[in-house]
């Protein structure tokens, strides 16, 4: 295939597994973002592809061509940090100039592309700026312009919003996944902040302790988690295992209507955001309120049922919620609510 | 884990084999052919020593003498790092050079600079003796107790001045305020926050001074005279006057051993104020005098400063101007005039000499010395600090990096017999070789280097490496637009300390030089050593001269500096 | 990271260290080398040690020799170099012991002994070495100076030996060196000793002390700093007899007359001489033998005192006329042998620093 391909990498740092058995591809022109807690290993799998660490075991295609043995610099990949890592010597312009300059481009070639790169992240004049004068979104920008100048095959980015403040990220997220788009740039974004992830990518691999636990597209991920993992590190908390009898689960908090293909012991997810309070579900949950969170857009209720805490989240507009200590009575339709995992 | 070691011990490779070749190779010889030479076995020598009362008296002399001077030294320092560290003002950078200059200059400079100020007929006597007409100068401050601590002081504020100011100038000043909204006063912000915090470097500094004052040896000759001697000047007069070397060695062996367990301590220290607290950038902690208080402060202690640590210097260049006829009478009557006289011999061998070769030729040996040491010390301290830059706590850094600072702490005396006798013959036969002083020169600039080099390069983050590799650098190419443009400065710091050391280096010189090139110093030293007005005014010429290339050199260091957390 | 690059460094430094440990002393001398290789002589010297270029070339190009030097330290550093050297000596030749230091170095045994033909010339007063190991090159008197104009202007007449220094109307005015750390200090010391006695002359320094004499470590301080004539308020010091004419010589503008002299009464001053000898084991003894020989020729001997300093021993070398005029001699020099110096000095010296010191 055309592109990137990984096939069952292996790292290990003394007795830390870092990776174990890590597979997937990323076509040309994609955009792929890579999910998961801090210490699952999405660095050190972006320094590996990078070439500036070794696999223990598989191997990296580009291509279909084995890319062992070829040295960072000369695999035409780019690399955006976390902490950006602007040369602190340079400019804005001999920062973004450097990829271009190692490539051997000719002088007026990489004047232009300078200019383009910074016309690109909306820095046009910034050139002659020291790069300790700027604030963190423009640095962030520089580095994007030097990622992006030397036209690699492949930009990999590294949590490259996780320093800003909140307003700032979300614009420049906008802007990102604009300029990487009509750049047709094949990306791979690793972050640990799902709405990043979901809002960039075209597909979401969810990595978990050096293991992929799960790819798909942001909607078919958030819809539908592959196992409790997935669930937890999309804020899904509401998990329980119970027995499938006769088209019901037993659980320790009630019984539920089951899914068609349950059978035995399960473990399953009640979703939080399928609840409404109108009195239209098919099937309803009675629980005490214990806290009232407003979020915005929504309210998140904390709901005590038989003992167990679960987390419900329903739209602030509309009806009065009930206040903690208050009983309730919440509809859902088993369908959309309750998922196997 | 193990590849990292394999690494350091190929980077220590060569400073190590210099140091093995041309510190301890040549001490071991003379200590161990000095300890032969005891009738009564190799361990009488100690025994003597440590048995014999005017051996303790004088251990009791020369720790006594370091304490005092380390304590005074930062009494006057602590105050001037706060003001260093904490206010931006015009002439800092020149201030700082300025407090720098004592440190490279060699002794017999420094008294004749004393003796020009404060001797019997040095400018402050002599305009005291009109001013109060007074029949004998008021003043006798040469070979007495204060000199030497004055000297002391002279020589070594600019330690505390950039070891404790630049740490202190990175520190969050948030802190200090923080404590004061939960109810600190000044005092307990500075005894229980400020203080604590600047320990690390307040010790470091302060062991670097006691260091320095442990091991004097011409401050307490020249401006101490008869009646004080350090374990060095013992370890010369055992060695030169009484040819006792047997005792000399096991004095030498003492006082090493005692440089060992402090430059141990330091070691570790200064490993400590390299990888601080988190540190603030100069822009956030640094502020302008605005109140008449501050104002007032500086002012006070800039004066103070200038005045211990230049008058002496520029009293020197004062007396190289004018004429020396002047102070022909006692009374000190006659006005001195200017003249340029003493200037103008410098570029003339009237003698023909061989070896009394012109003294601005001389200048010229000393400059082709230093580009020779920093060379030298340039290439073995690049890896040593490379080494010490990637893990200042691996062992074998542990281990070597208290090494560097050794030879210091040894005596010249015991260490230039040592180089004649072991480096005399095949396959090391260096007797008449040039590169002896700069090999010498190498050895006094090389921590200085190391320790110039190490937290620039501690301050390039692999990453830095990395985002130049990914953009398609080839290892050379992320030394050439990387690794050297950052260290750059730091190295023209290194370069530029290494030169100033070689430039003012005397003590090693001396014994090693070759007659027909003599450095600055050594020239100085052979006119002073002659009778005769032009003699003496050429001498004073040449140290001004000196002085210049001095502070010339200081400012470079002042130009060229990152404004990171410096370790001297 | 870079283990090429550690590689490189790490073998330029050794190939640098290595190429620095081999290279062999090719520094250019400043004379013209005759056209056949000229064989090297290495002549090991203190710190003082000068020659004039031509007088250097004369004997190079006579002999088509290269002579080496190497200088050593001080006087003290220098003896104790070539004797720590002893059996593999570190040059052919050593100049520049005397007598102060004589006994050190024979006992040693770094010399071994030439009969040179010119010692015929030299007068027999300087031959301290019966055996000839040391040859006698030069001399010089320690010598109490004064500042002429003081004692002038007070209408006091200076001192003429060292009892008057006792007087009351010389208190506080003399500078000595200590003959711990000095040269001149310990000749002067030696003037004591060889005119009071060993009996005597602690009771002579017991009354220095109470006159008030300052003791200071070195010449360079007692006489720049100390003595009257240039910074100081002591008229008196302990210098050499050819301080003044160099007084002269040396004068910022040309003088009349020396502004210093030296007291020169009977016993007041002490003479270091200087000797030359063939190290022991000296790799070329033929070309050694042909400079000791030229060191004691008026040729070399002529050029003694503008470069160093001190007197020929040699009397048919010519002097200076400002010497010839100026020069004070000694009246009695006093005189202890190298034997006695070698087997008292450190006792003197101890009991010297007990009286005057402690």
């Amino acid at each position: 295939m055309s592109g990137l391909s990984l096939t069952d990498l292996h790292k290990s740092f003394g007795p830390t597994q870092a990776l174990r058995g890590i597979s997937f591809d990323v076509a040309e022109g994609e955009i792929v973002a890579v999910l998961g807690p801090s210490g699952c290993g999405k660095s050190t799998l972006l320094g590996i592809i990078a070439g500036l660490e070794e696999p223990d075991a598989g191997a990296i295609f580009w291509d279909d061509r084995n890319l062992a043995g070829v040295p960072p610099h000369k695999r035409g990949f780019g690399l955006m940090f976390q902490d950006y890592a602007l040369f602190p010597h340079k400019n804005v312009r001999e920062n973004v100039a450097f990829g271009p300059q190692m490539a051997g481009w000719n002088e007026a070639a990489i004047r232009q592309r300078v200019e383009e790169a910074l016309i690109l992240v909306g820095l046009p004049d910034y050139g002659e700026r020291d790069v300790a004068s700027l604030s963190g979104g423009e640095q962030q920008r520089v580095a994007l312009a030097r990622s992006l100048a030397p036209r690699p095959r492949l930009l990999m980015l590294d949590e490259p919003l996780g320093s800003l403040d909140r307003t700032l990220r979300d614009r420049l997220l906008v802007e990102l996944r604009e300029i990487l788009q009509r750049t047709g740039q094949t990306a791979l974004y690793v972050t640990h902040d799902q709405e990043e992830a979901f809002s960039l990518a075209d597909r979401v691999v969810v990595m978990n302790q050096g293991q992929v636990a799960q790819i798909g597209t942001p909607q078919a991920v958030y819809r539908q988690p592959a196992n409790p993992f997935v669930a937890r590190f999309l804020g899904l908390n509401n998990i329980f295992q119970g027995e499938v009898h006769a088209g019901q689960i037993r659980s320790p908090i009630g019984d539920f209507p089951a899914p068609k293909d349950a059978v035995g012991t399960i473990t399953f997810l009640i979703r939080p955001d399928t609840v409404r309070l109108d009195g239209s579900g098919s099937a309803q949950l009675k629980g005490l309120v214990l806290a009232r969170t407003f979020r915005g857009g929504f309210c998140r209720l904390e709901i005590e049922i038989a003992s167990h805490s679960l987390v419900f989240d329903l739209p602030s507009t509309g009806i009065d919620l009930p206040q903690p200590g208050a009983n309730i009575l919440l509809d859902y339709d088993p369908r959309d609510t309750i998922q196997l995992l | 884990m193990r590849n990292k070691h394999n690494v350091h011990l190929l980077l220590w490779l060569a400073p190590l084999a210099f140091l093995a070749v041309f510190y301890f190779y040549p001490l071991g010889s003379i200590l161990s052919l000095s300890l032969s030479r005891s009738e009564a076995g190799i361990l009488a020598p100690f025994v003597e020593a440590v048995a014999s009362d005017s051996v303790r008296r004088v251990i009791d002399f020369t720790i006594w003498q370091a304490l005092l001077s380390t304590l005074l030294t930062l009494l006057l320092g602590l105050p001037g790092a706060y003001l260093l560290a904490r206010y931006d003002f015009r002439g800092k950078g020149l201030l700082r050079a300025l407090t720098g200059v004592p440190f490279v200059m060699p002794t017999l400079v420094v008294a004749a600079g004393f003796s020009a100020l404060l001797g019997s007929h040095g400018w402050i006597n002599v305009a005291l003796m009109r001013l109060f007409d007074l029949p004998n100068p008021p003043i006798q401050f040469l070979n007495t107790l204060a000199a030497i601590l004055v000297a002391h002081v002279f020589y070594n504020t600019t330690i505390v001045l950039r070891m404790v100011g630049d740490f202190w100038s990175h520190l969050d000043p948030r802190l200090g305020k923080a404590a004061q909204t939960l109810g600190a006063n000044r005092w307990q912000v500075l005894h229980k926050v400020t203080l604590p915090l600047l320990s690390p470097a307040i010790y470091a500094a302060a062991l670097l001074v006691f260091i320095f004052d442990f091991t004097s040896f011409g401050v307490i000759l020249v401006l101490g005279g008869p009646h004080f001697a350090t374990l060095e000047v013992e370890i010369y007069y055992q060695t030169i006057s009484l040819f006792d070397l047997p005792l000399a060695a096991a004095l030498s062996a003492l006082q090493l051993s005692c440089t060992l367990g402090m430059t141990i301590l330091y070691a570790r220290l200064s490993g400590k104020i390299s990888l601080p607290l988190k540190l603030q950038s100069r822009k956030h902690t640094q502020g302008r005098l605005i109140t008449w208080r501050q104002r007032l402060f500086a002012l006070g202690m800039v004066a103070l400063l200038l005045i211990i640590l230049t008058t002496p210097l520029l009293a020197l260049a004062g007396r190289s101007l004018t004429t020396l006829g002047g102070i022909d009478s006692p009374e000190g009557s006659i006005a001195p005039g200017l003249t340029l006289a003493f200037y103008r011999e410098l570029g003339i061998n009237r003698q023909e000499s061989l070896f009394y070769v012109t003294p601005l030729s001389a200048i010229g040996v000393s400059l082709t010395y230093a580009s020779a040491t920093v060379i030298l010390a340039l290439i073995l301290g690049l890896p040593a600090a490379w080494a010490l830059s990637t893990d200042r706590k691996s062992p074998l850094n542990r281990i070597l990096d208290p090494l560097l600072m050794l030879p210091l702490g040894t005596s010249a005396v015991t260490l230039g017999l040592g180089f004649i006798i072991a480096l005399a013959h095949p396959p090391l036969d260096l007797r008449a070789s040039p590169l002896l002083v700069p090999i010498a020169h190498t050895l006094v600039a090389f921590p200085f280097v190391v320790r110039s080099l190490t937290p620039a390069m501690q301050s390039i983050q692999p990453r830095l490496r990395h985002a130049a590799t990914v953009l398609g650098a080839s290892p050379r190419q992320v030394i050439r637009h990387v690794d050297l443009p950052i260290v750059g400065r730091a190295l023209l710091v290194a370069a530029t300390f290494a030169f100033t050391i070689s430039i003012g280096e005397f003590g090693a010189t001396s014994l090693l030089s070759r007659p027909e090139f003599p450095t600055a110093p050594v020239a100085i030293y052979r006119l002073l050593s002659r009778p005769g007005a032009m003699n003496y005014g050429q001498a004073l010429a040449l140290s001004t001269i000196l002085m210049a290339f001095a502070a010339v050199g200081m400012l470079a260091i002042e130009r060229f500096r990152i404004a990171e957390v410096g370790e001297f | 990271m870079y283990p090429k690059i550690i590689f490189h460094i790490t073998f330029y430094a050794l190939l640098f260290t290595a190429l620095a440990a081999c290279t062999p002393p090719t520094t250019p001398e400043p004379v013209e080398v005759a056209p056949a290789a000229p064989q090297k002589l290495t002549v090991m010297t203190h710190d003082s040690f000068a020659i004039s270029e031509d007088v250097l070339a004369s004997f190079q190009q006579e002999y088509n020799i290269e002579v080496q030097f190497l200088e050593a330290g001080d006087t003290g550093s220098a003896v104790n170099k070539a004797a720590l050297a002893k059996g593999k000596p570190l040059a052919d030749v050593f100049y520049g012991v005397d007598n102060t230091f004589l006994s050190r170095a024979l006992d040693e045994g770094i010399f071994e002994a030439y009969q040179s033909p010119l010692l015929a010339e030299i007068p027999d007063d300087f031959e301290l070495d019966p055996q000839h190991r040391a040859l006698p090159v030069d001399y010089g008197d320690v010598c109490l100076n004064y500042e002429v104009a003081y004692f002038q202007e007070r209408n006091l007449a200076p001192p003429e030996n060292l009892e008057d220094l006792l007087k009351p109307e010389y208190a506080g005015l003399l500078v000595v060196e200590n003959p711990a750390t000095s040269s001149p200090g310990l000749a002067f010391l030696f003037a004591t000793i060889g005119y009071f006695g060993e009996a005597g002359y602690l009771d002579f320094w017991q009354g220095l002390v109470e006159n008030d004499v300052e003791v200071v470590n070195d010449w360079e301080t007692a006489y720049y700093t100390e003595f009257s004539q240039w910074g100081g308020a002591r008229p008196i010091v302990v210098s050499y007899g050819s301080s003044p004419p160099f007084e002269m010589i040396f004068a910022e503008q040309p003088l009349d007359e020396p502004p210093t002299a030296a007291v020169t009464g009977a016993g007041s001053c002490f003479r270091q001489i200087e000797f030359v000898g063939i190290l022991a084991g000296a790799p070329n003894r033929a070309l050694a033998e042909k400079w000791v020989d030229y060191m004691l020729s008026p040729t070399f001997q002529e050029d003694i005192p503008l470069q160093m300093y001190v007197f020929p021993v040699n009397p048919n070398a010519e002097l200076d006329e400002t010497f010839e005029k100026y020069l004070a001699i000694p009246e009695k020099p006093a005189f202890l042998t190298p034997a006695d110096i070698a087997a008292r000095r450190e006792q003197w010296i101890k009991d010297w620093t007990e009286t005057v010191l402690r």
